[in-house]
């Protein structure tokens, strides 16, 4: 019994030696839910393209709102001033469906999920990238719904969507996706 | 918003608000407990348009930004459902199975998914059947123990036991297995004495896409599964699923063939609807076929002879749950079972209708009741291919009303909860029982939990304790000086006088998580069991009608048994990096006196149950999505008694060891090899002498597994 303990370990060992892990992943300690959430959106940020008429100027903020409940405060501060795609993000916080306007990602948080074709409805036709972790988003007219799978957060994506309103989403986007819709 | 499937956890105590941090263990049930994501809220009026200042770019907490996409699709986050109850809230030993935990331990049934709660012992007969019980108590028909399939009662009246083999659905589309250890956790559902398993599957919202698996190896022969989901209307989603499995005899003691392969096949369909916010519907159901060979040994009249047992079930579930508010919630649930089985020495039809009801509200700041109610109604026909073992009458109704109450006070709101609680229940054998438990539970802080409970619970008779009639082999005796030995019978008879057995369990548990990567979890019992149901050895010899030129030793069973336990059950779980996971489990067990009353026999109850389990599972993400799982476990030896004789039969410890590779060569398929019980050529697990099967070893297995999806 002894000899399977000690060939356990070693087999355990000699598969941490084989097989270092990708650094990138090793020096980010555990993340929260939100943390991840809010690293997606900055993804879609650099990989979905815009049609020019999006952006007022060279130099307009990509902005990005969120309408609805949650504890998105530190999602707000992480991403508040980076940069996406040359141009500074700047962070919106909406309650009321009156006030959406002038945002290039909007985050509709689960709270939203009695109004969402009300919020969908009152978008422009154009430019907006809706992102929600509202069950069947994109079935619900959403372009790409983040769901949990297991302990992971994934993303589903829906194409025909996101071509209605003039945006572009990147094949690598696309193979990453746990399902795409047309 | 998910599927309403019940937990069993919900009606738990819990501090339901302020649970929004996000740190630790695995977040439970959905749908239970809107309000459990308040803590963190922006109020909705205070909230319009706020602008944040830009902060320094390159702040160390913003790191996380800097995460692709790839990594992010695999990163494990800390909490990911939002309405939900934490374990660490709960005052109750319970340990959830995660679809996480089922896909990487490799397992390929629900019962040896089970192999990773700490506190019940699993241990498989032959290739088609399991002993499967919490703190003790165990056996093929171990009848202490709840099992729920997604609100379902599978606890089968006959014996008051679960046939696991009939068990199952696609692998892939379970959410979690809660398994709570203990008596009165769950509210509804009569005899959770030692335990309640609740197996939960996903939302058919949460299953949309085809998936096509299939494989084979030594012991699984040959395994395939499918299912579609897709989007049905507007507000509704739906999934069907189909699933074959073969699988390969597993050896008796000497090495030979003990014919005990076997094949299922089933199918199903899962329909969720969200017609409103307010409301959630599901329609479920499921049909299968198995055939399963059996050696039946040592049966009286026919001796030793193999069987093809064929199993038919089926099954359809309604569920309605509406919310009044974020704090006020009904749950309706309807559905009807059919199970149809012919074994060597007993066939069963039986039909099960069963409606319950449970709703939730606060009846002020600081107290939350559950309550409802609901009603079985059963009917079964039972045919007897063999004159050894009759049971009478051939077709029987029973019912059961149950009804409970719950009280969720907060003494001190956030740190001190008490909860009160009790079960009526009125059955179709013992009349009225109840069933009241008190718990305690006190959070100091977001590090630590600890929780106390007393509870009572009682097992009713069931089908087979009333009215068994079962012919055994019995000794050989010398009857008369000089005259040649006789091979007697032993008679087992039923009882139309049962009472239910009575548990009063006393328990304790301390839950830790001193870092975000580290967590504990304790839990300690002392069980005192009253009218234990076992046999009484009679003075004198009776004839058997059925058998003319031979006598029989008649047993009677009476509830002529007492017995103590205590035991301490310790999970732990510990992301050593971000991409290495332990965890580990051990239970100890031990039986610190068994009683019994004129002249009953116990059979060897001590040794029937593992003093020490020990289960240490390692998970590892490693480069090019690849995933590498080692699970090692420990089990102590057991020792049964002979029937007949009551000489000693040992069944030996065992250690052995589980691997799993898998790998995404392409992006939507991925490929597993799995090795089974790798330590050693093969081990006995268990000895089951109760209308005996053949007693088998499991060997060392290996499958591989390709999985598709799209």
């Amino acid at each position: 019994m002894i000899k399977s303990v000690v060939a356990y370990i070693a087999l355990t060992l000699a598969f941490l030696l084989l097989c270092a892990p990708l650094p990138s992943r090793a020096e980010v300690g555990q993340l929260s839910e939100n943390q991840v959430k809010a690293a997606y959106l900055f993804n879609f940020a650099k990989f979905v393209e815009w049609p020019a008429s999006a952006f007022p100027g060279a130099s307009a903020p990509l902005v990005i709102g969120f309408i609805g409940k949650g504890p998105y405060g530190e999602a707000h501060e992480a991403l508040a001033g980076r940069m996406a795609k040359g141009r500074k993000v700047q962070v919106k916080q909406f309650s009321r469906i009156e006030e959406i306007g002038g945002c290039h990602i909007l985050f509709i948080a689960t709270s939203e999920r009695g109004r969402l074709k009300e919020i969908l409805r009152a978008l422009p036709a154009a430019g907006v990238l809706t992102v929600s972790d509202i069950s069947h988003f994109c079935n619900s007219g959403g372009m790409i719904a983040l769901v949990n799978r297991g302990e992971r957060v994934q993303f589903e994506v829906h194409i025909g969507n996101a071509e209605r309103a003039g945006l572009k989403l990147s094949s690598q986007m696309l193979k990453l996706a746990l399902s795409v819709f047309d | 918003m998910r599927a309403p499937s019940r937990s069993i956890l919900s009606p738990l105590g819990q501090l339901a608000k302020g649970a929004a941090r996000l740190a630790s263990v695995l977040a439970l049930s959905a749908a239970t407990w809107p309000g459990s994501a308040g803590g963190e809220t922006l109020p909705a009026d205070a909230a319009s348009e706020i602008e944040v200042s830009a902060s320094p770019a390159e702040t160390a907490g913003a790191d996380f930004l800097a995460l692709g996409l790839e990594d992010l699709m695999n990163m494990t986050v800390t909490s990911v459902s939002r309405k939900s109850q934490r374990v660490s809230d709960a005052a109750a030993a319970v340990f959830v199975i995660t679809q996480d935990d089922i896909r990487r331990s490799g397992v390929t049934s629900i019962a040896e998914a089970l192999r990773m709660a700490p506190g019940l012992e699993v241990a498989r007969i032959d290739a088609n059947k399991w002993a499967i019980s919490s703190r003790g108590f165990n056996g093929r028909f171990a009848s202490k123990m709840l099992v729920l399939f997604d609100g379902r009662t599978v606890y089968t009246p006959l014996f008051s036991g679960v046939f696991w083999d009939r068990q199952d659905t696609m692998l892939e589309d379970i959410d979690r297995i809660e398994v709570i250890r203990g008596p009165g956790a769950a509210l509804w559902g009569a005899n959770a004495v030692n335990g309640v398993i609740n197996i939960i599957t996903r939302s058919s919202g949460d299953t949309l896409g085809t998936q096509v698996s299939a494989g084979g190896g030594t012991q699984e022969k040959a395994f395939g599964a499918a299912r579609y989901g897709s989007q049905l209307g507007e507000d509704a989603t739906f999934r069907l699923y189909g699933k074959y499995t073969n699988r390969n005899s597993m050896d008796d003691l000497a090495g030979r063939d003990a014919n005990n392969s076997w094949t299922a096949l089933r199918g199903g369909f899962r329909v969720d609807a969200d017609p409103s916010a307010q409301n959630n519907l599901t329609l479920q159901g499921d049909v299968f076929s198995e055939r399963l060979h059996e050696t039946y040994v040592d049966t009286i009249p026919q001796g030793t002879f193999n069987h093809t047992t064929p199993v038919f079930g089926a099954n359809l579930l309604s569920r309605w749950k509406h919310s009044f508010s974020e704090t006020a919630d009904l749950d309706l649930q309807l559905y009807y079972d059919r199970t149809d089985t012919s074994m060597g020495v007993i066939n069963e039809q039986r039909d099960t209708f069963d409606i319950d009801f449970q709703n939730r509200f606060a009846l002020s700041q600081a107290q939350e009741v559950v309550w409802g109610g609901g009603f079985r109604f059963s009917h079964d026909r039972i045919g007897s291919p063999t004159s050894g073992l009759i049971l009478s009458p051939p077709s029987q109704d029973t019912n059961l009303t149950n009804s409970f109450l719950q009280d969720n006070i907060a003494l001190v709101p956030d740190r001190v909860h008490l909860i009160l609680g009790s079960k009526f229940e009125v059955n179709s054998y013992t009349g009225f029982e109840w069933q009241p438990n008190a718990r305690v539970i006190w959070t100091p802080n977001r590090q630590h939990t600890v929780w106390g409970a007393v509870s009572r619970a009682v097992r009713t008779p069931s089908r087979g304790e009333e009215a068994l009639s079962l012919y055994q082999p019995g000794p050989l005796v010398q009857l008369a000086p000089g005259q040649p030995p006789v091979q007697l019978l032993q008679h087992q008879s039923g009882n139309g006088q049962m009472q239910a057995e009575e548990l009063i369990a006393y328990e304790l548990g301390y839950r830790v998580e001193p870092t975000t990567t580290l967590s504990a979890d304790l839990a300690l019992h002392y069980n005192r069991y009253r009218k234990l149901s076992i046999f009484q050895v009679g003075t004198t010899l009776e004839p058997a009608p059925q058998f003319p030129q031979q006598v029989a030793v008649p047993l009677m069973l009476g509830n002529f048994g007492r017995a103590q336990t205590c035991g301490l059950e310790l999970a732990a779980d510990y992301k050593a990096l971000t991409w290495w996971r332990l965890r580990g489990a051990y239970t100890y067990l031990r039986i610190l006196a068994t009683e019994t009353d004129q002249n009953a026999v116990f059979s060897n109850v001590k040794g029937e149950s593992p003093q020490h389990q020990v289960s240490l599972r390692s998970s590892m993400d490693l480069q090019h999505h690849v995933e590498f799982d080692l699970w090692l476990r420990y089990v102590a030896a057991l020792e049964f008694s002979d029937a007949v004789t009551g000489a000693p039969i040992p069944v030996s410890s065992y250690l052995t060891l589980d691997a799993r590779v898998a790998c995404k060569p392409w992006n939507r398929v991925e490929l597993a090899l799995v090795g089974q019980n790798l330590l050693q050529r093969s081990h006995q697990e268990f000895l089951s002498q109760q209308i005996a099967t053949q007693a088998t070893q499991v060997g060392r297995s290996v499958y591989g597994k390709v999985t598709w999806q799209y």
